[in-house]
């Protein structure tokens, strides 16, 4: 995402982070709602899901035809995999119509495939995953899904463009018709779980060729519907896809998901029949619905209440403070006010995973530090009179925190009973109400500090929790401080990192669980993070909406959807539903411009590689760049955006790369060196000069010192280099971070070396750059 | 005799004006001595007693959704609105009427510039306005206070300059100045007694409007943080359990209401007693 001139060759944690924290800010919006009190509706729970509970659906004989009105909360900012970020009540709903996965996650934790036809298949150190596609599936353009199509969708994940990156992916190579191997950057013994998200998500690459840009309102997947139209934040139609391969379904003719940003609205919508099927943050607002008869599922997977600690801000340092913190909160009482449930039964929490997550470990439990006053009264005491207390104040001074809230009524609530509990601890608490998108800035805080994102909080209310892999959860929550800005606790632990580096490397489920159950032991124990109970969404619809919770795996294993807090629309009808009188015709998008791609090195210039590669060998190494620095590639390479390069019809005969990175957050350094045909170097310099940095970096840039190409020789520093040179000095900003780049183009001839410094929260070194500009010079003139 | 004694009330100000009196007493009582009254802690959180229904025992107008209760958080929340009204408006009129005042008889440039400055105040939408620079700033009492004091001085200029303009008018300037008396001692001791006797009338007009407007705030969670009870917050908190208890949210909507209705009353009363006429505002 931040590189302009090539892919990421490691798992770029922090281009994840921007998407994910995204998804994190809004599940903490969703776990927001107001829930009733006190109440209990009728509903019964149903055994067979897993973290759900819900009303029971009466069976019947499926009916065909009718239209869904489906009352959403939000959207998606894109319908185009690469560049979207879904939630289950915005996104996931709509787009679990139009696409489907390779993969999806089942209820018990295993993942099953959908599109892909088998177990995908790894090699011994999980670092290559072979993928077979079920036959005869088309996209909604006709178009096959096949390897092909796998390969293809890889490239424009790789392109770029609003970028997620590919997600440790290296390289997608078609094996046969159906088969692909992902061969990723470093060993993913659960990669699987990526292809069962976003990623694995299939998606017509010759359409979204046609579409370019349009791509992200025009989606073409495999789903049991095909998307219609859009009118953003307010309708998106879908209809009943003619061609679908699970045969005799979808049932439904049509689905129009309707945008209703308030909870209330939404449900009173349901209850005048506007619309069908609703999603409501956990059961607020429920009970009365349920007493009219309306029907619910709940999950509770994901999205819990909880309450996280800067355990690097005194006195949240300080493990007793953290757990007196805990034990003053008694459950009960936050039951009465926030339930979890319609039955307002006590969900005591004591870790990421639900109790009936296959992740969860029970023994947890019994080292929680819940409610005891008298012991959090003890720990307050101590830490009070302790003369090495952390905080710096003298022994016997007041112990006063920090807590950090949003201003939603359920939150003012909890956090009214939570200050009340606390002071009677014995502690002193300075509250502050703050909007979400502050207080998440907060808790992330910034780039610029030491360590980088410590954050400017002591405790504040969160939502946490999580239904998949342990190994991304934990890796993100609690890797290095200075590198996962995912670490909202700043909290590091040898042994946990310990069992983390086990998740990674084992393939055996049985050594993967105990792995994960002993993190969740050290964190019940240290108490990085506080759970209040579990939370998660909830879809509310009318009694004539039926299999709403069903699911039938591909091979016919019965399962359902609301385990996993998905709604799969090919199973849902309508009780006293008829045919529709509607088109319901295939998509048939804009032929894809011709292909522009880049001649691999192997097949043009081969002679040409042999200098660039020489160029490469003299490129500057670690003994220039900052400490930390390592090399992270060098091979050969083609254009990260072709539909940015070649420009004006230019094509360079090969493109040969080299790069560094300093961790998670770079910098990212890097050449990459360009042979041309004759006379094309100079015009595809003067292109990249007209379009100032070019469409690859597709951040929020504003451009300075952008040189002309027609002085010919830029000065850098005192210095002159090649034939031409320009340098650019690129400020932009990325999910709120500052992203410093400069960017210098050489050219010698018929080549020309790109290269580029990328500084997250600061500006590259002047010293070094000169340095590492001068070591390319060299090189340059030395190879040529 | 009783009925005299309502003759003579009917022929003064009136009956409503004495009940509204009498209402704002018992505001101004609560607000004074509340602490002292034996009720119970009102930010003392008893979740497992939540919403109990008025007239229960023990708790008269029942609990709100953290078991609170509501009589000891309406007396409290009095405190909150006597404070953040008497001192917005006591600024205003005090701040307001001196500027209002001497631009309105010194007049030239300073009061043209004044008067600028005030129009364009009082085009912004006052509510937009408020609710941007407590999201600024940040809620607590001394900047809602300040803002809302800050904010409503214009209004009060505006008011002290059009009765200035009338006043200076009057015999009794004319006089001060045959005399030669200088014209800060003229603002001072002929105009402001005069301009103030009016401006409380306002003033008192306005104290409903600041509980209003506090309780807009606190609706819409820029008040002052909890557990401070405040009327406003008791009704947001109450519209949350609107369908299931209803009194959370009506009994400090009730008291809010009697008290802008009883300042309504009063300032009316006393603007007729004092035969105060705007046709000159």
């Amino acid at each position: 995402m931040m590189n302009p001139g090539k892919r990421e060759r490691r798992r770029p944690a922090f281009g994840r982070s921007v998407p994910v924290l995204l998804g994190a800010m809004f599940v903490a919006a969703s776990c927001t709602s107001a829930t009733p009190v006190g109440e209990s509706g009728s509903a019964t729970t149903n055994g067979d899901t897993q973290a759900a509970t819900a009303t029971t659906e009466a069976a019947g004989e499926v009916q065909r035809g009718g239209k869904l009105t489906v009352g959403i909360v939000s959207e998606s900012n894109s319908w185009y995999p690469p560049e979207a970020e879904w939630a289950f009540s915005a996104g996931n709903l709509p787009a679990d119509a139009f696409y489907e996965n390779l993969y999806m996650q089942a209820g018990d934790g295993t993942i099953l495939p959908v599109l892909a036809d088998r177990a995908a298949v790894p090699n011994d150190d999980a670092t290559e995953w072979t993928v077979t596609l079920r036959p005869g599936i088309t996209f909604h353009d006709g178009t096959p899904l096949n390897a092909d199509a796998l390969v293809d969708m890889s490239v424009l994940w790789d392109e770029g463009r609003f970028a997620t990156p590919g997600e440790g992916i290296d390289k997608t190579i078609k094996v046969d018709d159906l088969t692909v191997t992902y061969t990723l950057f470093e060993s993913d013994p659960v990669f699987e779980s990526t292809l069962a998200g976003n990623r694995g998500v299939a998606f017509s690459p010759s359409a979204a060729r046609g579409y370019g840009d349009a791509a992200s309102e025009n989606p073409v997947g495999t789903g049991p519907f095909v998307f219609q139209s859009w009118t953003r934040d307010s309708e998106l139609v879908t209809t009943r896809n003619p061609n679908y391969w699970q045969e005799g379904q979808p049932y439904l003719d049509q689905i129009t998901f309707r945008v209703l940003t308030d909870g209330n609205s939404r449900l009173a919508s349901l209850e005048s029949g506007d619309i069908d099927l609703a999603t409501q943050g956990g059961i607020d607002g429920l009970a009365p619905l349920i007493d009219k008869g309306f029907l619910y599922h709940s999950y509770t997977g994901s999205g819990a209440g909880a309450i996280i600690f800067n355990t690097m801000n005194p006195p949240m340092d300080d493990k007793r403070v953290r757990r007196a913190v805990s034990y003053a909160i008694d459950p009960e009482d936050l039951n009465a006010i926030n339930p979890g449930n319609l039955e307002g039964t006590l969900a005591k929490k004591s870790q990421f995973y639900s109790s009936k997550s296959p992740w969860y470990n029970p023994a947890a439990e019994d080292i929680y530090p819940y409610f005891d006053m008298p012991q959090a009264e003890a720990l307050v005491e101590e830490y009070k009179n302790d003369p090495a207390r952390s905080d710096g104040k003298a022994a016997g001074e007041p112990l006063t925190f920090q807590y950090v809230c949003t201003p939603t009524p359920t939150n003012r609530l909890t956090s009214q009973l939570f200050i009340q509990a606390w002071e009677d601890a014995g502690f002193e608490i300075d509250f502050l109400e703050e909007e979400q998108g502050t207080m998440v800035t907060r808790v992330v805080g910034a780039p610029t500090q030491d360590p980088p994102f410590l954050g400017d909080f002591q405790a504040t209310c969160w939502a946490e929790g999580n239904d998949g892999d342990p190994l991304p959860l934990y890796d993100s929550r609690f890797g290095d401080v200075g590198s996962n800005v995912l670490n909202f606790t700043n909290y590091t632990n040898d042994d946990v990192t310990a069992q983390i580096d086990i998740l990674r490397s084992e393939l055996d489920p049985a050594v993967r669980y105990d792995a994960a159950a002993e993190i969740a032991m050290i964190l019940a124990d240290e108490l990085p993070i506080l759970w209040q109970r579990d939370g998660g969404t909830t879809v509310v619809f009318n009694e004539k909406v039926k299999s709403v919770n069903n699911f039938t795996w591909p091979d016919g294993t019965p399962g359902n959807t609301m385990d996993r807090g998905r709604v799969m629309w090919q199973e849902v009808w309508i009780d006293g539903a008829e045919p529709l009188d509607i088109p319901t015709g295939l998509i048939e998008p804009p032929a894809a411009p011709a292909p522009t791609t880049t001649a691999p090195p192997e097949e043009a210039g081969g002679g040409d590689v042999v200098v660039n590669d020489a160029i490469l060998a003299a490129l500057p190494g670690a003994d220039i760049l900052p400490a930390g620095v390592t090399e992270s590639a060098a091979s050969d390479e083609t254009e990260q955006c072709p539909g940015a390069s070649p420009r004006d019809g230019l094509s360079p005969i090969s493109i040969t790369a080299k790069s560094f990175s300093g961790g998670d957050f770079g910098p990212f350094i890097g050449t990459m060196v360009y042979e041309f045909p004759a006379g094309e170097a100079e015009q595809y310099m003067a292109s990249y000069a007209a379009n100032a940095v070019g469409p690859c970096v597709s951040y929020n840039t504003t451009t300075s010192g952008g040189a002309p190409l027609s002085q010919a020789v830029v000065v850098i520093d005192g210095k002159s280099y090649g034939d031409a040179t320009a340098r650019y000095t690129i400020r932009g900003e990325t999910g709120g971070f500052p992203v410093n780049t400069e960017l210098v183009l050489i050219r010698s001839g018929d080549r020309m070396i790109r290269a580029w410094w990328i500084a997250v929260g600061g500006d590259p070194d002047p010293a070094m750059f000169t340095a590492f500009v001068d070591a390319i010079d060299a090189a340059v003139t030395s190879a040529s | 005799m009783i009925s005299r004694f309502f003759q003579r009330i009917n022929d003064g100000l009136g009956l409503l004006f004495w009940l509204a009196a009498t209402w704002l007493i018992v505001v101004l009582f609560c607000a004074a001595f509340g602490t002292l009254l034996p009720l119970p802690d009102p930010d003392r959180t008893q979740p497992r007693f939540a919403l109990q229904p008025v007239l229960t025992k023990g708790h008269v107008l029942g609990t709100d959704p953290l078991g609170r209760d509501i009589l000891s958080r309406v007396i409290a929340g009095a405190r909150v609105s006597v404070i953040i009204s008497v001192v917005a408006v006591t600024v205003g009129v005090v701040v307001g009427g001196i500027i209002g005042t001497t631009v309105g008889y010194r007049k030239g440039l300073l009061e043209r510039v004044t008067m600028i400055i005030t129009n364009v105040l009082l085009s912004f939408p006052s509510l937009i306005l408020l609710l941007g620079v407590i999201g600024m700033v940040g809620p607590s009492l001394k900047t809602i206070t300040t803002v809302i004091a800050v904010l409503s001085i214009p209004a009060y200029i505006r008011f002290a300059r059009a009765r200035t303009l009338s006043l200076s008018e009057e015999g009794f300037v004319d006089a001060a100045e045959m005399f030669g008396t200088r014209k800060r001692v003229i603002v001072f001791r002929e105009l402001l007694p005069n301009v103030f006797a009016t401006l409380m009338t306002f003033g008192l007009l306005a104290l409903g409007g600041v509980i209003v407007a506090e309780g807009t705030l606190a609706f819409l969670g820029l008040s002052i943080p909890p557990p401070t009870a405040t009327w406003g917050s008791m009704i947001a908190e109450g519209k949350s359990v609107i369908d299931r208890a209803l009194h959370v949210a009506i009994v400090p909507s009730t008291v809010m209401f009697l008290t802008v209705l009883s300042l309504n009353l009063v300032g009316d009363g006393l603007r007729r007693h004092f035969d105060v006429r705007e046709t000159a505002i």
